[in-house]
């Protein structure tokens, strides 16, 4: 599909400036203006003046966005792709380091971090890919999939996961939107399922243990895991119908039992896992199995969302937030200084806000003429709706932790960057390839 | 494609619409449903009260022996002294009970001097109320002992940091510093567990005076009454001397309970244990009899009685009325050492017995291994292989009157529930342990009721005699080792008189031990005798009857 039309950036009008897409704008103008007022309160306002430094050089990004034509990042996607890997391997062999993790490029004044850029990197790839190749077999998904394979392993590497993640799903709601099936996306995700499923709910077979590298290790078949076996059989029964073709006969039973070795080997790879993020895993399941040490987190953060209440302390008045009883308060725990401050008011609100430039992005992308460009929005969509759910259901409780901000919340400079890069992203699309009824 | 563009949509929006409608319902779960009780839990993260108050502890009857008091230190908080209004230092110096110009000399001082001491609460609330900010308040807490030295060796004292150094005190810190959850929780004072002691402080307060009086006539250097149940192990009173002051612990020299700290050699009162051991062994018969010369040849070294008497045959019942050295020598000669030996240990001596109470000694009981035939000789009057701490000769004759069973001692009785009724009667169980069978023990009870009673009949006897009950008892007149440790110190004694009743089915103990007395022959019947009878008679009224 080749771009039909797009909207000269010509300001003919004074209220030219005035006619971006408000569903966008203005949301997310107040979530900046809550992200200044919660990182005053939050960690005594340490970071604000730094987010507020960060801002500028976010915006001038943002309206960089707007002024560039799309298919100018079409006809660069290469250049802006194999950039992005230069960064990701700078991080690997030179990054800076900080809590466990090389996830930094220090570069004097100021540290950036690469696996924020790769997103928007890896949108504008997929969409550029999805954009001339739209998916019809496992084959067309595999080869899409190489385009985020090297970039995910390099992050998982540092080891960032909730990033890496976070990839997967853009990668996952963009291939969906150009043309993979439901049945495609479960037999993706079918592993991942297989291995959660196989860790928890009571065992029914028992296989006997192993020995492997000095550890004992239990092979067995648990009762979800038995049943995730069952629906994905009957889900791929019903959908492929294997009387017609012996090989998709053979094709099912492959999958089920890779699906069948991968959950059975769980403990192998459990082992494989760092011992911190073992631990937050057990953690999630069970919090206050360690309340003082890996289950602090959480408590506290749901400590402060319910101390809140229905109003809130009133803002700067958090008493747990206030109290540094809540870690990470102005990163990935800051949606708990809102919940604490502004209560279920004011939260609410922040989804709800959050809810719209949602909506907006699929609606952009629903309605664009241009196909690169809906693909972007979907990209943002899978990107925000990822990062907006893990990191509120993180600290809801309902999420592991996984160390994804949340978007235009979090402090982070380069994260803040890409956020608003990407909402402006949005308001260029909506405004340079929607018509201008639709606004 | 299986699904259409606009099916594809539907679906990614009903996906969206979810993951928010359960971001939604989980926040209004968190924060409207349990709200309540979260705030609750937060709160308990900010409770950090600047003073834990320790329990209080009582005696059997709900008496106070011990509690905490708030009191508050004034504080000066004056910047300028020109801008306060003389009002509120007037009606400041009024709550205080000072002039003016004492105020206001003390608040001419530096800022943050302390001006007053121990205010009490209702001043302090007094203060509050006039909003005087030119003075702040700090509280405090000081351990209050509101019947001064009694029972001050039990109870034991909290140091100057409000720690518990001693007796009680230390050794059920944990119980007396446990928060009562919840009704505390969120008082700006919480308070330990309140606890129940075993004590009679009427009685308690007797037989202090009693002994104080005992060791001070006497001119002894220390003494102590165990009055105890012998089927409960339950503690009725325990004086010691010298005692201290708990108030003012710093002052005091000694703050040492000697009666399970240190050991001495019981004398004739371990004669019940020698007797009671060879009827269990078997090697004496009830009807034996035994040559007692008066003096008795063992190796190298002779024993002799306390009184010269002629050469007679004596049955087990004179060997305690007259309390013959010869005759129990001859009864544990009977025995191998290693026989007496197990015998002793099984009466709890040699081993702790317990007891809640800090610094607790094991006395002195070696190995048989070692004894030389003078020592089996001389360990059945109790100057031998054998020393022991009071509590341990009390237990260990006790386990004779309750029948042969040994009961522990024990001094808690229960803790208190913030209603103050008792909820827990006794915390622990007390260990019991079968020592002797019951015939023999009730054989003994009956040989020690008896010489008694032909002792006091006689006039022998001055200790037992408690009008309306028969007592088993036995004196004990113990010669004390020298200071050096080099053989025995002539002239010095170690008194004492152990004795129960009602004799058949015993349910009170005493036992009077006194170091060192210098009058009356420093024998156990004149010095202790007495002190008995004195103290006996008020348990009959306290323990007995009030039941």
């Amino acid at each position: 599909m080749k771009i039909i039309s797009e909207r000269d950036f010509v300001i003919r009008r004074w209220s030219d400036f005035l006619d971006f897409d408000w569903f966008i704008l203005g949301p997310v103008l107040v979530l900046l203006t809550f992200n200044l007022m919660v990182l005053k309160s939050a960690a005594n306002g340490e970071y604000l003046l730094r987010q507020a430094m960060f801002l500028i050089p976010s915006i001038m990004f943002g309206v960089f966005a707007l002024c560039v034509r799309i298919n100018f990042w079409q006809s660069s996607v290469l250049w802006i792709y194999l950039f992005n890997l230069l960064l990701l391997f700078i991080v690997l062999i030179k990054g800076a380091s900080s809590m466990g993790a090389q996830r930094w490029i220090d570069i004097g004044f100021i540290k950036i971090q690469p696996s924020e850029i790769a997103k928007f990197a890896i949108i504008i790839s997929l969409a550029a890919w999805f954009t001339k190749h739209t998916i019809k077999n496992y084959l067309d998904i595999l080869i899409a999939g190489l385009i985020i394979a090297l970039p995910f392993l390099l992050i998982f590497k540092q080891p960032d996961l909730g990033t890496s993640l976070a990839y997967i799903a853009i990668f996952l709601g963009m291939a969906f939107w150009s043309g993979a099936t439901m049945t495609h996306l479960l037999v993706i995700v079918s592993p991942l399922v297989s291995l959660i499923c196989n860790a928890t709910g009571n065992t029914m077979f028992n296989f006997g243990s192993i020995l492997f590298k000095s550890k004992i290790i239990e092979l067995t078949v648990s009762q979800p895991f038995l049943i995730f076996l069952i629906f994905l059989l009957v889900w791929l029964i019903v959908n492929y119908k294997p009387w017609q073709s012996p090989w998709t006969v053979l094709f099912i039973s492959l999958l089920i039992f890779s699906n069948f070795i991968i959950g059975f080997i769980r403990p192998l790879l459990w082992s494989l896992l760092h011992s911190y993020q073992q631990q937050r895993l057990i953690i999630f399941l069970n919090p206050e199995s360690d309340p003082q040490g890996a289950g602090y987190h959480i408590i506290q953060s749901i400590l402060a969302i319910g101390n809140g209440g229905f109003f809130g302390y009133g803002w700067q008045h958090g008493r747990l937030t206030k109290g540094n009883y809540v870690p990470a308060q102005h990163t990935d725990f800051i949606f708990s200084t809102v919940g604490e401050e502004f209560g279920f008011i004011g939260s609410s609100f922040i989804v709800i806000l959050f809810a719209v430039i949602l909506w907006r992005a699929l609606y952009i992308a629903k309605n664009s003429n241009n196909q690169f460009a809906s693909l972007i929005c979907v990209g943002i969509f899978s990107f925000f709706s990822f990062h907006i759910f893990v990191n509120i259901g993180m600290t809801l409780g309902i999420m592991p932790i996984t160390g994804v901000p949340l978007p235009l919340l979090s402090y982070g400079g380069t994260a803040l960057l890409i956020d608003l890069f990407s909402v402006f992203m949005l308001l260029s699309i909506s405004w340079k390839t929607l018509p201008r009824s639709m606004f | 494609m299986l699904l259409g563009y606009k099916h594809r949509l539907t679906l990614v929006q009903i996906v969206f619409g979810l993951i928010f409608i359960i971001i939604f319902v989980q926040l209004f779960n968190i924060q409207i449903i349990k709200s309540k009780q979260i705030i609750l839990e937060a709160k308990k993260q900010f409770y950090k009260p600047e003073i834990f108050l320790r329990g209080e502890i009582r005696d059997r009857n709900g008496k106070l022996l011990v509690l905490d008091l708030i009191t508050y230190d004034i504080y000066n908080n004056v910047t300028d002294l020109k801008k306060i209004s003389n009002e509120k230092i007037l009606s400041l110096s009024k709550i205080l009970n000072c002039t003016e110009n004492d105020l206001f000399k003390k608040l001419n001082q530096k800022k943050d001097t302390r001006l007053f001491l121990n205010i009490s609460e209702k001043t302090a609330n007094q203060i509050k109320k006039i909003k005087a900010s030119f003075v702040y308040l700090v509280p405090k807490v000081t351990r209050a002992y509101p019947n001064k030295r009694l029972a001050s060796q039990i109870i034991g004292f909290v140091n100057n940091d409000h720690k518990a150094q001693h007796g009680i005190e230390y050794y059920h810190d944990n119980l007396l510093t446990k928060l009562t959850q919840s009704k505390n929780f969120f008082e700006p004072f919480p308070k330990g567990t309140d606890i129940v002691l075993t004590l009679d402080s009427i009685l308690q307060e007797y037989a202090e005076e009693e002994l104080n009086k005992a060791v001070k006539e006497s001119k002894a250097n220390k003494g102590a009454i165990i009055i105890l149940s012998p089927k409960t192990g339950e503690i009725y009173a325990w004086a010691v001397y010298p005692d201290f002051n708990p108030a003012l612990f710093f002052k005091e020299k000694s703050l040492k309970n000697w009666s399970i700290t240190d050991i001495y050699e019981a004398g004739s009162t371990f004669k019940i244990v020698t007797v009671a051991s060879a009827l269990e062994n078997m090697v004496i018969q009830k009807d034996s009899t035994f040559y007692d010369p008066s003096f008795l040849k063992v190796g190298k070294r002779t024993i002799k009685n306390h009184h010269k008497n002629k050469p007679q045959y004596i049955t087990l019942l004179e060997l305690f009325k007259q309390s013959s050295n010869v005759a129990s020598a001859q009864v544990a000669l009977l025995m191998d050492p290693e026989m007496f030996y197990s015998s002793i240990k099984k009466f709890m001596i040699g081993t702790k017995t317990n007891i809640d109470l800090p610094g607790e000694s094991n006395g002195l009981l070696l190995d048989y291994k070692k004894w030389r035939t003078i020592d089996l000789a001389t360990t059945a009057f109790g100057q031998g292989a054998v020393s022991l701490t009071p509590i341990q000769l009390a237990c260990a004759v006790s386990s004779i009157a309750n029948h042969g069973l040994w009961v522990q001692p024990h001094l808690l009785k229960g803790i208190w529930n913030p209603n103050y009724e008792v909820i827990e009667n006794s915390p622990y169980k007390p260990v019991v342990q079968e020592v002797v069978s019951r015939d023999t023990a009730d054989f003994v009870s009956g040989l020690l009721k008896q010489s008694v009673k032909e002792n006091l009949a006689a006039m022998a006897y001055i200790g037992g005699n408690v009008p309306g009950y028969d007592v088993a008892g036995k004196t004990g007149t113990a010669q004390k080792i020298r200071p050096d440790g080099k053989g025995y110190w002539g002239g010095h004694t170690v008194a004492s008189f152990i004795g129960y009743f009602p004799a058949d089915d015993p349910e009170v103990l005493a036992l009077v031990v006194v170091d060192d007395p210098k009058t009356g022959g420093g024998w156990g019947n004149t010095i202790c005798g007495p002190v008995f009878n004195n103290i006996a008679n008020i348990t009959v009224k306290r323990i007995l009857k009030n039941r």
